[in-house]
């Protein structure tokens, strides 16, 4: 009880008593979640007005008379003639490693029901990127445990790839993939005590989405124990559009903290399309000149600011990293759309689902021909390097012989093997969604595949037999990957090791 | 230009020719411009009328300054704030001084649109404010 009236007494203590001075204006006009302010005469672009009934806003359009204020939140209780006051701070969020198992909307405020983030520390929503000095080139592999992804578009921490396609083709799928897998090398990572072991933080930032996809996405981070290792920030589609607009800058100050201090972190941006309709509809509403497709001029820099956030800092500036998976979605199949375009050019590679793949039940449907990542091999681990270097090749050759053999009913030998090895490449690449694959373990399928292990299988359970191989790997053949994984190198012992294993599998396989 | 950005930029004239010399506007000057108005309406008679209320509007509360006091504050806090508020503005304002028993005890003024206020009301507000 006396613990209880102490705290009340020293908040009272540093409270200050010294006059206070503010910046006032009167509401004009609301409507939409935007309020016209007149007066303010002092306010500062993005910073934070507070209205009656501690209803915050923004400040975004500053004009000659007026001012236009975003509201956050519930606009219900506001009415023309009330009152607005400049704060003097910029929007912030809470951030820390106390973030980490939360769902927060877009300014902070856990929406879990776990009750408040006790966070000491608060980064501002808008931030410069990282210049050119601080930075380094992407060397190190952020794996997403998705074989078709790890060996053909392998992706490194700091970088930004898109994942881009039409609705229901899996793209959060990918996303939620990456962050399961992180959460289960953490584990691993924390289990063998290894010193040098850097742990990946996840952030999903969910812009526009049906609640029930957000409560199933915590759902399965939950069952897979990876929510530990996350934060959540949702804004869903019955937010208001300020909100929307938001919370992919809060999820990157929250991504950044870690940067900063070191540690990796993984962020994803379900999806950009989306947020790029929240802003075209504050913008309209801000009467903002429109342009294409009546997004406003600087759209592109909506995009842009936000992804050049993500980094990968060299030493001096603490060695951190922020890896982005930003995601958009396709028309049609049509990537030359307005925002596609702009993300594209901004990202370092994406990754393309097609939906005639994913119909197909070739999953992930990733388009080979269509994807890439600008970072390359950069980010894969030697052993990896070694095995997959022309599986991507192969995969873009089957495809175009694929096309051109339906009209040859005879078909030389090379081209035959050829397509014998794309269809059974392409079996190999098939997996089921939540089940990332360690990357010691893709190596030694990819070796098995690259060594001819399962030339003797008939495509038809190529896919049966590559389970079986992970599982055998997994459980008996572990200490084959057991050198793949402390290396990350594929010497000739480990091969010798490797070919005993696969050898000894398709005994039992047969 | 539009119909409305001419009336816009004849009431931002008005407004002009409404001004005394330390930019204020004055009241004799409003009321001869009203009347000529109403001797010789212009097409647009109504909506210039309502632009040049919004510009007055607009700029009247640059430059006034209202002084609330709690209910037991004394004539001596007024002449001390108007004192200050002058030496800062360079001109002579007077203080058009209210009570306002919800501020309790201290002061609240409004110059323009800044407001700076010491009173009990506003750090009740921020005590409430930190430990909600």
């Amino acid at each position: 009880m006396s613990s209880i009236t102490e705290l009340i007494r020293k908040e009272i203590e540093n409270l200050s008593t010294d006059p206070t001075k503010t910046n006032v204006g009167t509401i004009t006009a609301l409507a939409d979640g935007v309020a016209k302010v007149e007066g303010l005469s002092k306010v500062m672009f993005n910073e934070m007005v507070e209205f009656p009934n501690d209803v915050l806003g923004i400040a975004l359009n500053l004009e000659e008379d007026t001012v236009g204020c975003v509201i956050l939140g519930d606009t219900s209780s506001l009415k023309e003639g009330d009152e607005a006051k400049t704060t003097g701070k910029l929007l912030s969020v809470p951030v820390g490693m106390e973030l980490l198992g939360r769902v927060v909307d877009a300014v902070g405020r856990p929406i879990d029901g776990k009750g408040p983030v006790n966070s000491n520390e608060n980064y501002p929503v808008e931030k410069i990127a990282p210049g050119i000095i601080p930075r380094k080139s992407v060397d190190q592999p952020l794996q997403t445990g998705i074989m078709a992804v790890d060996s053909m578009i392998p992706i490194g921490r700091g970088q930004r790839e898109l994942i881009i396609g039409d609705r229901s083709t899996g793209k959060t799928t990918i996303a939620i993939d990456t962050i399961i897998n992180q959460a289960k090398i953490n584990k691993q990572g924390e289990e063998s005590g290894d010193p040098d072991f850097r742990a990946v933080y996840c952030i999903y930032v969910a812009v526009g989405q049906k609640n029930s996809n957000v409560a199933r996405t915590i759902k399965v981070l939950e069952e897979t124990g990876a929510i530990e290792y996350v934060t959540i920030v949702s804004a869903p589609a019955a937010d208001n559009p300020a909100n929307q607009y938001l919370a992919p800058y809060a999820g990157c100050a929250i991504g950044e903290w870690f940067m900063e201090n070191g540690k990796d972190a993984l962020i994803v941006y379900d999806d950009l399309s989306k947020h790029a309709v929240a802003y075209r509809q504050i913008s309209l509403i801000l009467k903002r000149p429109s342009g294409r497709e009546a997004y406003p001029g600087d759209v592109f820099y909506l995009h842009s600011r936000l992804l050049e956030r993500s980094a990968r800092l060299n030493k001096d500036s603490g060695n951190g990293s922020l890896t982005a998976l930003p995601i958009i979605e396709t028309q049609m199949g049509d990537v030359a759309g307005y925002i596609p375009t702009n993300v594209i050019s901004i990202t370092d590679g994406q990754i393309f689902l097609e939906t005639d793949l994913f119909n197909k039940g070739i999953r992930p449907a990733v388009s080979v021909g269509l994807s890439v990542s600008r970072v390359g091999s950069a980010a894969q681990i030697k052993a990896y390097k070694k095995v997959a270097g022309k599986v991507k090749l192969e995969l873009a050759q089957f495809r175009e012989l694929a096309a051109f053999s339906q009209f040859e009913s005879d078909l030389d030998a090379t081209t035959k093997a050829r397509l014998d090895r794309g269809a059974r490449i392409v079996e190999m690449f098939k997996q089921g969604a939540y089940n990332p694959v360690a990357v010691e373990i893709q190596t030694a399928v990819m070796w098995a595949m690259q060594n001819d292990f399962f030339d003797s299988i008939p495509v038809n359970r190529i896919a049966e037999a590559v389970d079986s191989l992970k599982e055998y790997l997994s459980t008996q053949g572990k200490d084959a990957c057991a050198e793949i994984y402390k290396t990350g190198k594929l010497e000739e012992e480990t091969e010798q090791n490797l070919k005993s294993a696969v050898e000894d599998w398709k005994r039992s396989f047969a | 230009m539009s119909t409305l950005s001419k009336t816009k930029k004849a009431a931002k004239c008005l407004l002009t020719l409404s001004l005394d010399q330390e930019g204020r506007v004055d009241e004799g000057k409003v009321r001869s411009i009203l009347d000529s108005l109403r001797e010789n309406p212009p097409l647009d008679h109504m909506s210039l009328l309502k632009e040049y209320h919004t510009e007055v509007r607009r700029l009247l509360p640059t430059y006034e300054c209202k002084l609330e006091l709690g209910e037991n504050e004394q004539e001596e806090v007024r002449t001390v704030l108007s004192a200050k508020v002058n030496a800062a503005k360079e001109g002579n304002f007077a203080l058009d001084s209210t009570q306002n028993s919800r501020l309790i005890a201290g002061y609240k003024l409004r110059v323009g649109d800044d407001v700076y206020e010491d009173s009990i009301d506003q750090r009740l507000e921020n005590l409430r404010k930190s430990l909600s």
